[in-house]
């Protein structure tokens, strides 16, 4: 009778294997974790013993390099998952060790097991001695909260999950692997691929494809990146969730996806280890089936990146077809020698190469000449059921849907998602004319001088469409003329004007910010603008700077967080000429503040580089208490104002924030607005006297 | 005992090993010759598990060895490359194996290493070839396990080393149920420990037999005879393998029973005759030359 191999003393023995491991995994961690903390903590008590005082406070110090968020700990931690596993299986790139392994009585995925299991074993203990020394200096120095002390025992618990995720992921890379180098290469492609191509379809459909709309939001948006690889979605959830004492903490829904994506991806690895070919040691790709298909999924973007550049470059179809062709010939030589290691096979398997170039072919020459006629689509008018355009006034957008729930809009797509009108005839001409411009001036349609015009169909048969269009002005604004003067259009472009009480409850500020010379001359007299306008100019730069500095910060939400609205409702109107509230700054003898006044000083300068009314501007905070006087009132301007009114005259804006958010919903105000312009202003006069 | 069922092995367009067929006895010493690429080592790998047929099985004592643990527990595979870790030492090997070969004697191991005169703390990386060869082999019979699997395991061996082994494994074979096989590509380094050769060729099995056997069945002849129709009626006589005739002395390899081959040698009146010893190689000669095929060109 023969004996079973012990499977708890198999990894035992594994672990003594991966002793060296533990050792760089533990230093790595403690330089990190605790040591950094200390030196932190060491040079904030430095501070205080030399100035008497110091930047933060000893839990802001503390919270500062440990616990939750972190992207550099988490890249540690991910970084070390990827090493943990390329230790522990990179014997599946040696025939002398997998003869061994291979040879032994174990079934395969007790041996994956083991070594899993071993490498893991070998992670928690560097990892977590790391983590408790961190509480103790933070106890040493009087930093350790209970609220900091569980943030760091959720952040081991995450950290162990994250380094799971990684291992995982380098291991599946590993398994399609058949070399160092190769395995290498794959782990980089896993991380990169996605982005890259994703960026390449972008470049070739904003090149292309005129009429698409971009779906982001407003400012850059990078929240698909975690979709890439599955590093990229555990540095998301790193700094997704809510915020603690430490930093943000990922949501649970989040840690539950980092954990189905680790069981599936050691679930694939696992799958592929068990059929993985003993003699595919030392070879490119441990599954030959692969090599045609990375080398198409490789040589297709070279191409289409070449041809993009061929089209910037010349615009001619001859050069775009040479440059496709040329460079995709070269990845395809290069992806074949790193499969064989030998130059005179370069030119082998050029079938793939052929299927490659008439790939890229087909999808470059597709977005070039439209094939798709994604530029020029128009439904007709029976397959369409309603549509909606958006407006040119909203960096947010805010209503209400059908259940009551506050819905905000961040782009033009969720704009144009929250109205829609069945009346769409003015709409529907915009279209049309944007399609005509299409094809008219074709490729240079991006510069056509015209109106941009985001545009939805909402089709019978339940598809939604978006385009963006360059109209005709004049068109634009008589269709919107004719829009405006609806007031189920009005209702819904300006949505605060169909608010009923409770919903309009919900506003716990407004605040009105007059930039144009022509509504604070209406506020303040001529006379008074034209001093204000004399300070400003002064103190413009540090404006500017100011407003810098405010926007780099990512206070502003933090700021807004701490506003209390009964206080706001409550205060008396906080008048605010910018230019005012720079005086103090003004009369301090700082050098820079000299220069800036010699610099506003000289007019010609300063005309020539910056207008002056763009720093003049009024704030009024309006009481909640004339909240619907000021609605009603608008809703009465907006009777009567046109489109090109608000459109050509759009540089004031009424915010309307919402209570317990950080959103705005922001509406377009000038003269043309005369009642609630006249309701501002003895507003103004009221909190003047 | 181990058999081998038309097992074919490709890499990709070669094929290494093309229907084997072959059986390996319990309790004798198994020599697997063959040139270099013949299929050797790709045949143990397979008999180990390390490899997976595409077409046909090995079973160890009736159980296919593929993946399956109850087979593999039988075998202890020394590839021709031992693999030790990165900066281990014999203790540091002898602590591993005692885990993935749960009959692993530790006793005997550091005994034997002590008459080997192999240091064990010392990093197996400064040893030389044969002492790791020798390390590597004690490590397999310490395993216990019923079948060693050896690739080119002698291969840089002193002929002292050699026979010490072959005295191990002889005993072992007296004390236990155990089967070494041994690939080599040398017929000179195995054949005085082999009770069994197979010869492997261009992916397959030419022979696989009894050494003895083959030695009672192959004769090596030198004679006189003085009558030319006698020696012409000689050959006819007898199973001629090889022949040649230096003057009036004809040397044969003749097929037979020695008392039969001396009976008709005899009948013949010979000036002279003389059975000699067939080396390993001659009576390989002998067989391929059979089978079609010049041994010179196989093996050597």
């Amino acid at each position: 009778m023969t004996s079973k191999i012990s499977f708890s003393k198999l990894v035992r023995e594994e672990m003594r294997q991966l002793n060296w491991l533990l050792a760089v995994q533990m230093t790595a961690f403690v330089l990190v974790l605790p040591f950094r903390a200390l030196m932190s903590m060491a040079i904030r008590e430095n501070q205080l013993t030399r100035n008497g005082t110091a930047e933060y406070s000893a839990l802001e110090q503390f919270a500062r390099h440990v616990g939750l968020g972190h992207p550099e700990n988490t890249l540690l931690i991910l970084a070390m998952g990827a090493i943990g596993a390329l230790a522990a299986f990179s014997y599946i790139f040696s025939q002398v060790k997998q003869d061994f392994y291979h040879s032994l009585s174990l079934k395969r995925e007790e041996l994956f097991a083991a070594k899993y299991l071993a490498s893991f074993l070998t992670f928690v203990p560097s990892y977590l001695i790391s983590q408790i020394l961190v509480l103790f200096v933070g106890l040493f120095y009087g930093a350790l909260t209970r609220e900091v002390a569980l943030e760091i025992m959720l952040a081991s618990g995450q950290g162990i999950l994250f380094y799971l995720c990684s291992y995982s992921a380098t291991l599946l890379a590993m398994m399609l692997a058949g070399n160092l180098l190769t395995a290498f290469l794959a782990i980089g492609a896993f991380v990169v691929y996605l982005p890259v191509c994703r960026i390449f379809a972008e470049s070739l459909a904003s090149e292309f494809l005129s009429t698409q709309m971009e779906t982001g939001s407003y400012g850059f948006d990078n929240s698909w990146l975690r979709f890439t690889s599955p590093w990229a979605w555990c540095l998301y959830s790193t700094g997704h969730g809510g915020r603690g004492t430490t930093g943000r903490m990922a949501t649970p829904g989040d840690l539950c996806q980092v954990i189905a994506i680790t069981v599936v991806l050691v679930l694939i690895a696992l799958a592929l280890y068990r059929i993985r070919r003993t003699e595919a040691a030392g070879s490119a790709l441990a599954f030959g089936v692969l090599e045609p298909i990375i080398k198409v999924m490789v040589t297709v973007p070279v191409s289409l990146v070449a041809g993009l550049i061929a089209f910037e470059l010349t615009e001619t179809v001859f050069f775009e077809v040479v440059f496709i062709l040329l460079f995709g010939a070269l990845a395809s030589m290069v992806i074949e020698f790193i499969y064989r290691v030998d130059i005179r096979q370069v030119l082998s398997h050029m079938w793939q190469f052929a299927i490659a170039a008439v790939i890229a072919c087909a999808i470059f020459f597709t977005f070039r000449f439209d094939l798709m006629g994604f530029n020029t689509y128009l439904p007709s008018e029976d397959e369409v059921a309603a549509m909606s355009v958006s407006s040119p006034f909203y960096s947010t957008y805010v209503s209400y849907d059908e259940n009551g729930d506050i819905v905000y809009s961040t782009s033009e797509k969720d704009f144009l998602d929250q109205v829609e009108w069945e009346d769409f005839a003015g709409i529907y001409e915009l279209a049309e004319n944007g399609v005509e411009n299409v094809r008219q001036y074709g490729s240079s349609y991006a510069t056509f001088d015209g109106s941009s015009v985001y545009i939805k169909y909402y089709l019978k048969n339940g598809k939604k469409v978006y385009r963006r269009y360059q109209v005709d002005t004049d068109l634009y604004c008589e269709v919107m003329n004719a829009l405006i003067d609806e007031e189920e259009f009005r209702n819904q472009y300006f949505a605060v004007c169909s608010w009923n009480e409770e919903q309009m409850s919900k506003i716990s500020s407004i605040w009105v910010s007059f930039y144009g010379v022509d509504e604070i001359q209406m506020l303040e007299g001529e006379d008074d603008v034209a001093a204000t306008a004399a300070e400003a100019e002064v103190n413009a730069g540090e404006d500017l700077a100011a407003e810098a500095e405010v926007i780099a910060g990512e206070d502003l939400f933090a700021e807004a967080e701490d506003m209390d609205a009964g206080e706001e409702s409550d205060a008396e109107a906080d008048v605010d000429v910018a230019a005012e509230t720079d005086t103090d700054s003004a009369e301090n003898e700082d050098a820079g503040m000299e220069a800036d006044a010699e610099t506003a000083a000289d007019a010609n300068y300063f005309d020539s580089y910056l207008s002056v009314e763009s720093y003049l501007s009024i704030d009024i905070s309006v009481p909640l208490s004339r909240l619907s006087d000021l609605v009603e009132a608008y809703r009465e301007d907006l009777k009567t104002v046109s489109f090109e009114d608000i459109y050509y005259n759009d540089g004031s804006e009424i915010y309307f924030y919402l209570e317990h958010t950080y959103r705005s919903d922001t509406y377009p105000i000038n003269i043309s607005f005369t009642n609630t312009m006249a309701l501002l202003k003895e507003i103004y006069e009221e909190q003047q006297g | 005992m181990i058999q081998i069922e038309h097992v074919t092995k490709r890499f990709g367009d070669i094929v290494a090993l093309n229907g084997v067929d072959a059986q390996i006895g319990e309790r004798c010493i198994f020599g697997l010759v063959g040139t270099n690429g013949a299929g050797k080592s790709t045949l143990l790998r397979v008999i180990a598990g390390v490899l997976k047929a595409e077409e046909g099985q090995v079973q160890i004592d009736n159980i296919p060895v593929w993946e399956n643990p109850l087979a593999k527990r039988k075998i202890c595979f020394l590839p021709d490359v031992a693999m030790f870790f990165p900066n281990a030492t014999a203790v540091v090997m002898r602590d591993y194996y005692q885990t993935v070969y749960p009959k692993f004697d530790s006793g005997r191991f550091d005994d034997l290493l002590g008459k080997f005169d192999l240091d064990p703390k010392r990093k197996l990386s400064t040893f030389s070839k044969g002492m790791k060869k020798q390390v590597s082999v004690l490590l397999g019979i310490c395993a216990n396990t019923e079948y060693l699997l050896c690739d080119e395991t002698f291969d840089g061996l002193d002929p002292v080393m050699r026979q010490t082994v072959k005295s191990l494994f002889a005993s072992e074979i007296l004390s236990r149920k155990f089967t070494p096989v041994i690939a080599s590509h040398s017929l000179r380094e195995i054949e005085d420990i082999c009770d069994f050769v197979g010869l492997l060729h261009k992916g397959g099995i030419l022979f696989a037999k009894d050494l003895d056997e083959m030695k009672l069945g192959i004769h090596k002849i030198q004679c006189v005879i003085p009558d030319a129709a006698d020696e012409e009626a000689l050959l006819q006589d007898l199973t001629v393998l090889q022949k040649e005739k230096r003057g009036s002395l004809l040397t044969i390899v003749v097929r037979g029973t020695y008392d039969e081959i001396d009976w008709k040698i005899q009948a013949r009146q010979p000036l002279f005759s003389e059975i000699l010893p067939l080396t390993l190689e001659e009576i390989f000669i002998s067989e391929t030359e059979v089978a079609g095929y010049d041994i010179k060109n196989l093996v050597f």
